[in-house]
């Protein structure tokens, strides 16, 4: 039913076209998010969100030692 | 823990070498009793986690600092700290400058396990800043400023409000519509690229449309400071590297939107979007601030908030704006003079090297004037305020000197080179149209607007931020900080430089103590040590302390009585003190030294001596093979032998200078054709700072006020700055490359341009190649080389 409907556009160059609205939907939906995030601040602090991540309350020898290898924040 | 190579001692909290004492706790060895308290308080509360990553160091508490947080508890000057308050839970953020590496945020986002009154913490890592949230009731602000200092990390509160935020938000908003054109564009002209023709018109004509909607927002928003620099220079009747990007950009845009409107196809709004795009990581990547540093700082921030107000018999915190002439201030060890006032109390022993460059300490006797910034060391003392603080000799030259020239001729190299950049590409176009009019007249707007889109110097414009953008990241990481990229190239060109010497040459803190006379016994200093040990007096605790770092003496109990002032004399008959206290007469004893004296017999003096920076020396004579060199002190010239031997021959060295008169200094220079580059950290170099040509301030660690001015450089790096100047004279060469390289792909572009063979396909493979050539290339140049000192610090 659902593909007989769409048929004609599905089998012609009309599938071009919805992948064109779906691309540009997409970036829209990103560049939303982007905006968003650097609105809100999420990028205010690049370096502490993680090292915070790392640390448990008891957190292993593993763990602790990654997190040195990550002081790349020039 | 022991160090394999040199067999000292290594804290196991700070990883400093413990020279001066050991102390042994669980199994571990610690340099000072605020090590081993940070180590037992974080154990205490199983926070141990802390050190099981071994190559993160944590900071040795300040013990000398004495600091009280009573500020805090004041209802009027809290009020400027907190952020809000709910009942007895209060949110402050405080500025916590020692914070540097993983640990500490470790630590102070566990602050709650340390006191429960501590409801939340959060730190904010590029701003040095930590948000805290506690109960009033179970802990006061004082003591959380407290608890902060016991474990290393001493709040600074100066300025709140003057801690920016200076993630460019609009920068980053411009950045992702022009990423966002750029992705989308260029995704729908894939059939473009791969021959779509006029069979399937319905969707070429679609795809074009929907790309001109979609760069609406990049000219109009994104390229905008491109196009507000361009018209700016134009204006200012001078030329820059942004006039030719904006030509090419419009150039590019008509074009495209012919295309779109002549049914054509999309044109090169592609290569528009990628172009904005590129330009805008560019900015985005120069644009590297070092936020938690302060390069403007003024005097107010140097100036504690509060001083202790004695009203009657009753003390009271005071702001210092609120001070009156007339007021009665006390004044603890190791506090600043806040304004100009009148010695009450008997004698008063203060340090005014950050301000004067003097380096002896001045004593006061009762009813001597005072200037304000000295810092009392010793005894405390209470004053009687002259003038008000903003009205002192200090605030007032600081307020003379506003006027650093933000325009003074400076061009960058980008700049000068844009003049031939414009000449060549109109002299290129008018060239082709020429020629091609001989051959078909009709093609000729068609050539030279694609001469003036392959010529745009996208290639070119990159190359600048990412050299030195990626220059400064270096250097940020060998602590030396630059404000921004044209410091670089400020430095390239400055010819002179000058010299502070008291906190620049010379330590400035530590003294050295050297003992002229008859030789002393064992026994007669372990006695001088034991005498000094309840001392107040500063050269009896640099005497202290010397003894205590030369040689291990023994301690023993020996009564005496300090006279302020004066000196300290023992029940046995040791006296030490000055001149007149051991009896020789004091007008002819001048230069700063403590005498030693046993039963009325003079036995020698103790001389206090400025030392010298590590390594200086060598890094002055490296640095004077290219630079010529001067020095002005606020000193007296009595150290003039200890720097002079290392200076080449023709120096000049200028002492007793006032702070005005270094400025005049500079200007003099200047004048005479000179590019001077000022090094100096007091508040004395301020006014030379911002009048040379770069101003570079020394820090102690970061956290101390330094003047404002161009460039920060960690003190204890200062003998590594012949290799950072190397480097950054290296930069031109590095540019150099850039900028043939992307010339080399201009050219590429109008030979195909010229040629008519220009389409928008073409267009889009060169543009990101040269750009992406340029970016690798640059980064590859700069980072290749290594700067001492080898080990990194994390910025």
């Amino acid at each position: 039913m659902f593909y007989l409907l769409f048929r004609p556009v599905l089998c012609t160059m009309g599938m071009i076209y919805i992948m064109l609205i779906v691309s540009l939907c997409l970036a829209v939906f990103f560049l939303g998010i982007f905006l968003w995030a650097t609105k809100t601040g999420q990028y205010d602090d690049d370096y502490s969100p993680s090292v915070r991540i790392l640390y448990e309350d008891e957190p292993d020898q593993n763990e602790s030692n990654q997190n040195n290898n990550g002081n790349t924040n020039g | 823990m022991k160090n394999p190579q040199t067999d000292t001692v290594i804290c196991f909290h700070c990883h400093e070498p413990a020279t001066e004492e050991i102390i042994r706790f669980e199994a571990h060895d610690f340099c000072c009793n605020g090590c081993k308290q940070v180590y037992q308080l974080l154990s205490e509360h199983d926070l141990g986690a802390y050190y099981s990553d071994q190559t993160l160091t944590g900071i040795r508490p300040n013990k000398y600092s004495k600091k009280r947080f009573d500020i805090l508890d004041d209802p009027a000057i809290r009020q400027s700290y907190i952020d809000f308050q709910e009942g007895n839970t209060v949110k402050i953020t405080l500025h916590l400058p020692q914070i540097h590496c993983a640990s500490c945020i470790y630590l102070l986002e566990h602050l709650s396990k340390l006191n429960p009154g501590v409801i939340h913490s959060l730190v904010n890592f590029p701003k040095r800043q930590c948000s805290i949230i506690v109960d009033e009731s179970q802990i006061a602000l004082s003591e959380l400023a407290h608890l902060l200092t016991k474990i290393g990390y001493e709040p600074n509160f100066t300025k709140v409000e003057a801690r920016k935020s200076t993630v460019n938000k609009r920068l980053l908003f411009q950045l992702g519509f022009a990423g966002f054109a750029f992705g989308s564009i260029m995704l729908w002209s894939f059939p473009e690229y791969l021959g779509i023709d006029q069979t399937y018109k319905g969707f070429r004509d679609l795809s074009a449309y929907l790309s001109f909607v979609v760069s609406l927002p990049v000219l109009f928003f994104s390229a905008q400071d491109f196009f507000k620099s361009a018209f700016g220079a134009l204006r200012a009747k001078t030329l820059n590297l942004d006039i030719p990007i904006t030509i090419g950009i419009i150039a590019l845009y008509l074009r495209s939107c012919y295309a779109i409107f002549s049914n054509e196809g999309p044109g090169y709004m592609d290569s528009f979007a990628a172009f904005i795009f590129f330009l805008l990581i560019g900015k985005w990547f120069q644009n590297k601030t070092y936020q938690w540093l302060s390069f403007e700082r003024d005097f107010t921030a140097y100036f504690p908030i509060a001083v202790i107000r004695k009203q009657g018999d009753q003390t009271e915190l005071c702001p210092i704006d609120e001070l009156k002439v007339g007021d009665q201030v006390r004044i603890r060890n190791e506090e600043i003079i806040p304004c100009d006032s009148l010695l009450l109390s008997e004698k008063a022993t203060i340090d005014y090297s950050f301000v004067t460059g003097e380096s002896d300490w001045v004593e006061k006797n009762q009813g001597d004037m005072i200037y304000a910034g000295g810092k009392i060391c010793g005894e405390t003392v209470e004053l009687s305020v002259l003038k008000t603080s903003s009205r002192s000799e200090l605030t007032q030259l600081w307020n003379e000197q506003h006027s650093k020239q933000e325009n003074d001729g400076f061009q960058s190299r980008q700049d000068r080179i844009s003049r031939y950049f414009i000449a060549a590409v109109l002299l290129i176009a008018t060239g082709a149209a020429i020629g091609w009019s001989f051959v078909d007249p009709v093609q000729i707007p068609e050539i030279v607007t694609a001469v003036l889109i392959v010529a745009c110097p996208c290639a070119l414009a990159l190359s600048v931020p990412f050299t030195y953008g990626n220059m400064m990241r270096k250097l940020g990481r060998k602590g030396f900080y630059l404000r921004n990229t044209t410091i670089i190239e400020r430095i390239q060109q400055c010819t002179h430089i000058v010299f502070d010497k008291t906190g620049t040459l010379t330590e400035q803190d530590t003294k050295s103590v050297e003992y002229i006379g008859e030789p002393l016994t064992l026994e007669q200093l372990d006695e001088v040590y034991a005498i000094t040990k309840h001392a107040t007096h500063p050269y009896a605790l640099a005497i202290h302390q010397w003894i205590r770092q030369t040689l291990r003496p023994k301690e023993m109990d020996l009564k005496a009585i300090e006279y302020a002032g004066l000196g300290i004399a023992s029940e046995n008959g040791l006296k030490l003190g000055s001149a007149s206290f051991v009896g020789m007469d004091e007008s002819k004893h001048l230069e700063s030294c403590s005498y030693l004296a046993i039963q009325e017999h003079v036995l020698g003096k103790f001389v206090f001596k400025s030392s010298l920076r590590k390594g200086v020396s060598n890094a002055v004579t490296a640095l004077g093979c290219a630079h010529k060199l001067s020095v002005v002190s606020g000193d007296t010239g009595r150290d003039l032998e200890l720097i002079r031997p290392f200076f080449p021959s023709g120096s000049d060295f200028h002492f007793e200078q006032t702070p005005v008169a270094k400025k005049k200094y500079i200007d003099k220079l200047q004048e005479s054709g000179e590019r001077v580059l000022m090094i100096g950290d007091g508040l004395n170099d301020a006014g030379a700072l911002n009048s040379a040509f770069v101003g570079l301030a020394l820090s102690e660690d970061l956290v101390r006020f330094t003047p404002s001015s161009d460039a920060i450089l960690k003190a204890e790096n200062l003998q590594f700055l012949p290799e950072y100047i190397r480097y950054i004279q290296q930069g031109k060469g590095f540019l150099k490359i850039s900028f043939a390289f992307s010339l080399m792909y201009n050219l590429t572009g109008v030979g195909f341009a010229v040629s008519g063979a220009l389409t928008p396909f073409v267009a889009t493979i060169l543009m990101p190649l040269s750009s992406i050539t340029v970016v690798g290339l640059a980064t590859f140049l700069t980072l290749r080389k290594k700067l001492p000192p080898f080990q990194e610090t994390i910025v």
